[in-house]
């Protein structure tokens, strides 16, 4: 196991003017390179969570560690080197005139040269298989371009750690799956990716790591396929495993799965376990 | 067969300032007590479709429309909008900005104050939705305090209270978490048991499978396919083609079948996948 | 914005006070606006406040509206305190207590700046009363009741007030989750001149907009749906508002505070003066 890119000790947190901590001595651990989902009904803590990662919120109580460093000292802008984080719906940040000047925004506050910034731009595009117009508006783009493009400007600042929060919103499965399969690609490239969504469908398909939240507190974390195998204490934080989950447990409840089940792998086991009987 | 309720016959649409038809000779009726699903990928034109049947298009949202959808034998581009919501309550994707008032008993009582309907008639429809959606204890909450979940029941509450005869869901829970969305399906069900006819847009085909009788499949405009759930939602290939993600246990028969397991038809929901893989493991 | 809705909220509450007719209170609050405005006398002032407090613990919002106004009542008198020494006119007869440049306190100015705060403090107190006892929201439509029946004018405007406090946090919401986008994004809004700050934020004014623009026309959609027109004079209000005898018991305890208060004037016991 490499070492904690993200590291978070005994971290508490309280809204002001609330009376119930949000996080509640959350303990946690994000190797460098991991693709870990984390889900959990709303209120359950996870954005909470996600935006102690980046700075946006600071522990009430409790330490976060972003690649050894502690984010009490550090201001979001700092922190925006290491981590990228993109929110749910890209209409709240997308403001430039063309798409060349949205995604030089973040490089420009970083004070990137304009060298650096031109070749990000071409690069970001490509990972984010945009085949737009750099002198396009950006609110002419459809909502799936408007969502990679939002990831692009993130990614031109170069952080090594990536977090989306929710990809799917306003986006059908199509448009879903292709900012996932990119994403997955820069995983592969050594980017550690943190997602939160509802889509238990998107979960089983691309994270290796599962962590669940409810109350305020970590339930459940585990590799995919472990975790979507406690269907019943799933239920209890709100959230139902996937069908090919409930269906295997039914089916062929002894056999171990090793990594996470899509209906074709199902499909592969019963075979080769009626061919076996 | 029982009455048809809206009839919309060859209709196509264009958007001000677009060149694109939004909708191109689209074609269908639905009879009364029909729940009928509605899925496509982004920009196939649903929800234009949706907004042409209660007459926002092209009353409020302009362009140019051909052909007609008539409700309840009345053309939808002519009769007001206030009339047809009578008739067809439509709820949409973005719970917040359908709720207008600072309560859901304020949110329920202002369409039929504007109805200018008497004390007594607003007292016995609010009581009667308020209690149908379940939000009876928090009646004097803020819309700011409520669940997404709950914020869509209020809207569907306030689109029933006008007693219509259609429910139109247009993604009415694509932004909720899966216990509100599960919310919203559990109270379409049970419209339907009460005989409402519902019109529902969604990507959820699992959650879709459970109350739908029939299957409008549109792309670009387009309606590519019109006819039983059942048939249309297990056809694998064809969902696939659109992007659309079939229900996993379906997309696992579909793959057993490939390898030679003989499905009389393939399962929808885990209780029929169930039984019938069980059984015809049993049977090899 | 939390503590406005919390306020909101607490007027929606059920209690003898709360569910008097929200129109008779605001003739109330009136009269209890009036008061401080006519009286400096400390005596006067401590009674009316006191018995404002009787009627939020009849009210059972004492708890709510002591927290509300223990972290108040301490700025508005310090605000006084601090300030008063420019105002009040030091004349040599006074019992001063220290004299530097243009200070110069007296036991008679010290009386004089308690008085001034004791007004503050029962106009605040009048204030908070009347917000957590009422529902903003029933006095706007019962006002657009009287305007519409009485004077022929569209509901238009009252739905206006009353969607503007279902729509402001909201707002206030999104403005929070679209700076934390552009902090994300290495934007440091966080330091700089208070100039600087406001030019950084310039790049965030877009998407707000752009929301805001497209939540207006979802509401003009809303409002054709849910069969809004501005030319209904005949609009049902289903809140019904009948005056009864303890509206008019309440109405009449800010009726005689008032006219005590104008006795107080023409007897010439009013002001603090009285007491030097």
């Amino acid at each position: 196991m490499s070492e904690a890119i993200i590291k978070v000790e005994n971290l508490c947190f309280q809204y002001p003017g609330r009376s119930v901590n949000a996080l509640q001595d959350v303990n946690l651990e994000i190797a460098e390179g991991e693709f870990v989902a984390l889900i959990g009904q709303n209120g359950s803590g996870k954005t909470t969570l996600i935006k102690h990662f980046n700075g946006l919120l600071k522990p009430s109580k409790g330490k976060v560690f972003v690649k050894g460093k502690d984010t009490t000292s550090l201001r979001t802008a700092e922190l925006a080197r290491s981590i990228g984080y993109v929110f749910q719906n890209p209409d709240h940040q997308i403001f430039a005139e063309t798409v060349r000047d949205e995604i030089a925004f973040g490089p420009k506050n970083l004070g990137f040269s304009e060298e650096r910034i031109n070749s990000e731009i071409e690069r970001v595009l490509k990972e984010m298989d945009l085949d737009v117009d750099l002198d396009e508006m950006p609110f002419q783009l459809s909502r799936g371009q408007r969502q990679r493009l939002a990831v692009a400007s993130v990614l031109a600042m170069e952080p090594s750690i990536l977090i989306i929060d929710e990809p799917t919103t306003g986006q059908d499965w199509k448009e879903s799956i292709l900012l996932m399969n990119l994403v997955q690609n820069l995983n592969d490239k050594g980017h550690t990716c943190i997602v939160t969504t509802h889509n238990m469908n998107l979960v089983s398909l691309f994270a290796r790591r599962v962590i669940v939240m409810k109350s305020g507190n970590i339930f459940l974390d585990g590799a995919t396929q472990d975790v979507f195998r406690r269907e019943e204490e799933l239920l209890t934080a709100g959230i139902k495993a996937p069908d090919v989950y409930l269906l295997a447990r039914s089916l062929i409840p002894q056999v171990q799965l090793g990594k996470p089940l899509t209906p074709q792998r199902l499909a592969e086991l019963l075979n080769t376990q009626s061919n076996l009987g | 067969m029982s009455k048809p309720i809206i009839v919309c016959s060859d209709l196509s649409f264009v958007y001000k300032d677009s060149k694109k038809p939004a909708l191109k000779n689209v074609s269908f009726t639905i009879s009364e007590g029909e729940f009928v699903g509605i899925i496509g990928p982004t920009g196939a034109g649903k929800s234009t479709l949706c907004w042409a049947i209660n007459g926002v298009i092209p009353q409020i949202m302009q362009g140019k429309l051909k052909g007609s959808v008539e409700v309840k034998g009345k053309p939808s581009n002519k009769t007001p909008v206030d009339e047809i919501s009578q008739i067809i309550g439509i709820v949409q994707q973005d719970a917040e900005a359908q709720l207008l008032m600072t309560d859901i008993e304020k949110e329920i009582v202002f369409p039929l104050e504007n109805l200018s309907l008497p004390r007594e008639e607003i007292h016995r429809r609010l009581e009667y939705v308020i209690n149908l959606v379940n939000l009876d204890e928090e009646r004097y909450r803020h819309p700011f305090y409520l669940s997404g979940g709950q914020k869509q029941r209020v809207a569907v509450a306030a689109a029933l209270a006008m007693e219509p005869e259609v429910l139109i869901l247009d993604e009415a829970t694509s932004e909720l978490d899966p216990v509100g969305a599960e919310e919203i399906h559990e109270l379409a069900g049970r419209l339907k048991k009460e005989g409402k006819t519902i019109i529902m847009v969604e990507h959820n085909i699992d959650e879709l499978a459970k109350h739908a009788d029939r299957i409008i499949v549109m792309n670009q405009g387009e309606i590519l396919r019109d006819g039983d759930a059942h048939e249309i939602l297990t056809d694998v290939n064809f969902l696939q083609s659109l992007g659309i993600y079939p229900p996993q246990v379906t997309q696992t028969a579909f793959h057993l079948r490939e390898a030679g397991w003989q499905f009389e038809r393939l399962p929808l929901n885990l209780v029929e996948a169930t039984q019938s893989i069980s059984a015809l493991r049993k049977s090899q | 914005m939390t503590i406005v809705l919390e306020m909101l909220e607490t007027g929606k509450a059920k209690s003898p006070i709360h569910s008097c007719d929200p129109r008779m209170k605001l003739l109330w609050w009136v009269c209890f606006i009036i008061v401080p405005i006519l009286v400096t006398n400390p005596i006067i002032l401590i009674v009316f406040t006191a018995f404002i407090w009787i009627l939020a613990g009849v009210a059972k919002i004492a708890k709510k509206m002591y927290r509300f106004l223990i972290v108040t009542y301490p700025i508005m008198i310090g605000f006084i305190v601090l300030t008063w020494p420019f105002f009040y006119k030091a004349t040599p007869d006074q019992a001063f207590l220290f004299n530097w440049s243009i200070f110069h306190v007296s036991v008679e100015g010290l009386i004089y700046a308690t008085a001034m705060g004791l007004r503050i403090v029962l106009a605040l107190t009048a204030c908070t009363f009347f917000v957590m006892t009422t529902d903003l929201m029933d006095l706007a439509s019962g006002l657009g009741e009287f305007l519409q029946n009485k004077l022929g004018i569209s509901y238009m405007y009252p739905l206006m007030v009353i969607s503007s406090f279902k729509f402001i946090p909201e707002l206030s919401g999104d403005y929070l989750t679209i700076t934390d986008s552009f902090r994300s994004r290495a934007l440091d809004i966080d330091s700089g001149s208070f100039f600087q700050r406001l030019r950084k934020l310039a790049p965030v004014s877009i998407p707000l907009i752009d929301i805001m623009l497209r939540r207006a026309q979802r509401i003009s959609i809303a409002l054709e749906v849910k069969a809004f027109s501005v030319n209904n004079k005949n609009r049902t209000f289903f809140k019904e508002h009948r005056v009864q005898a303890k509206d008019f018991l309440l109405l009449s305890t800010g009726v005689l505070a008032l006219a005590i208060s104008i006795a107080a004037v023409i007897l010439d016991v009013a002001k603090v003066e009285m007491f030097f």
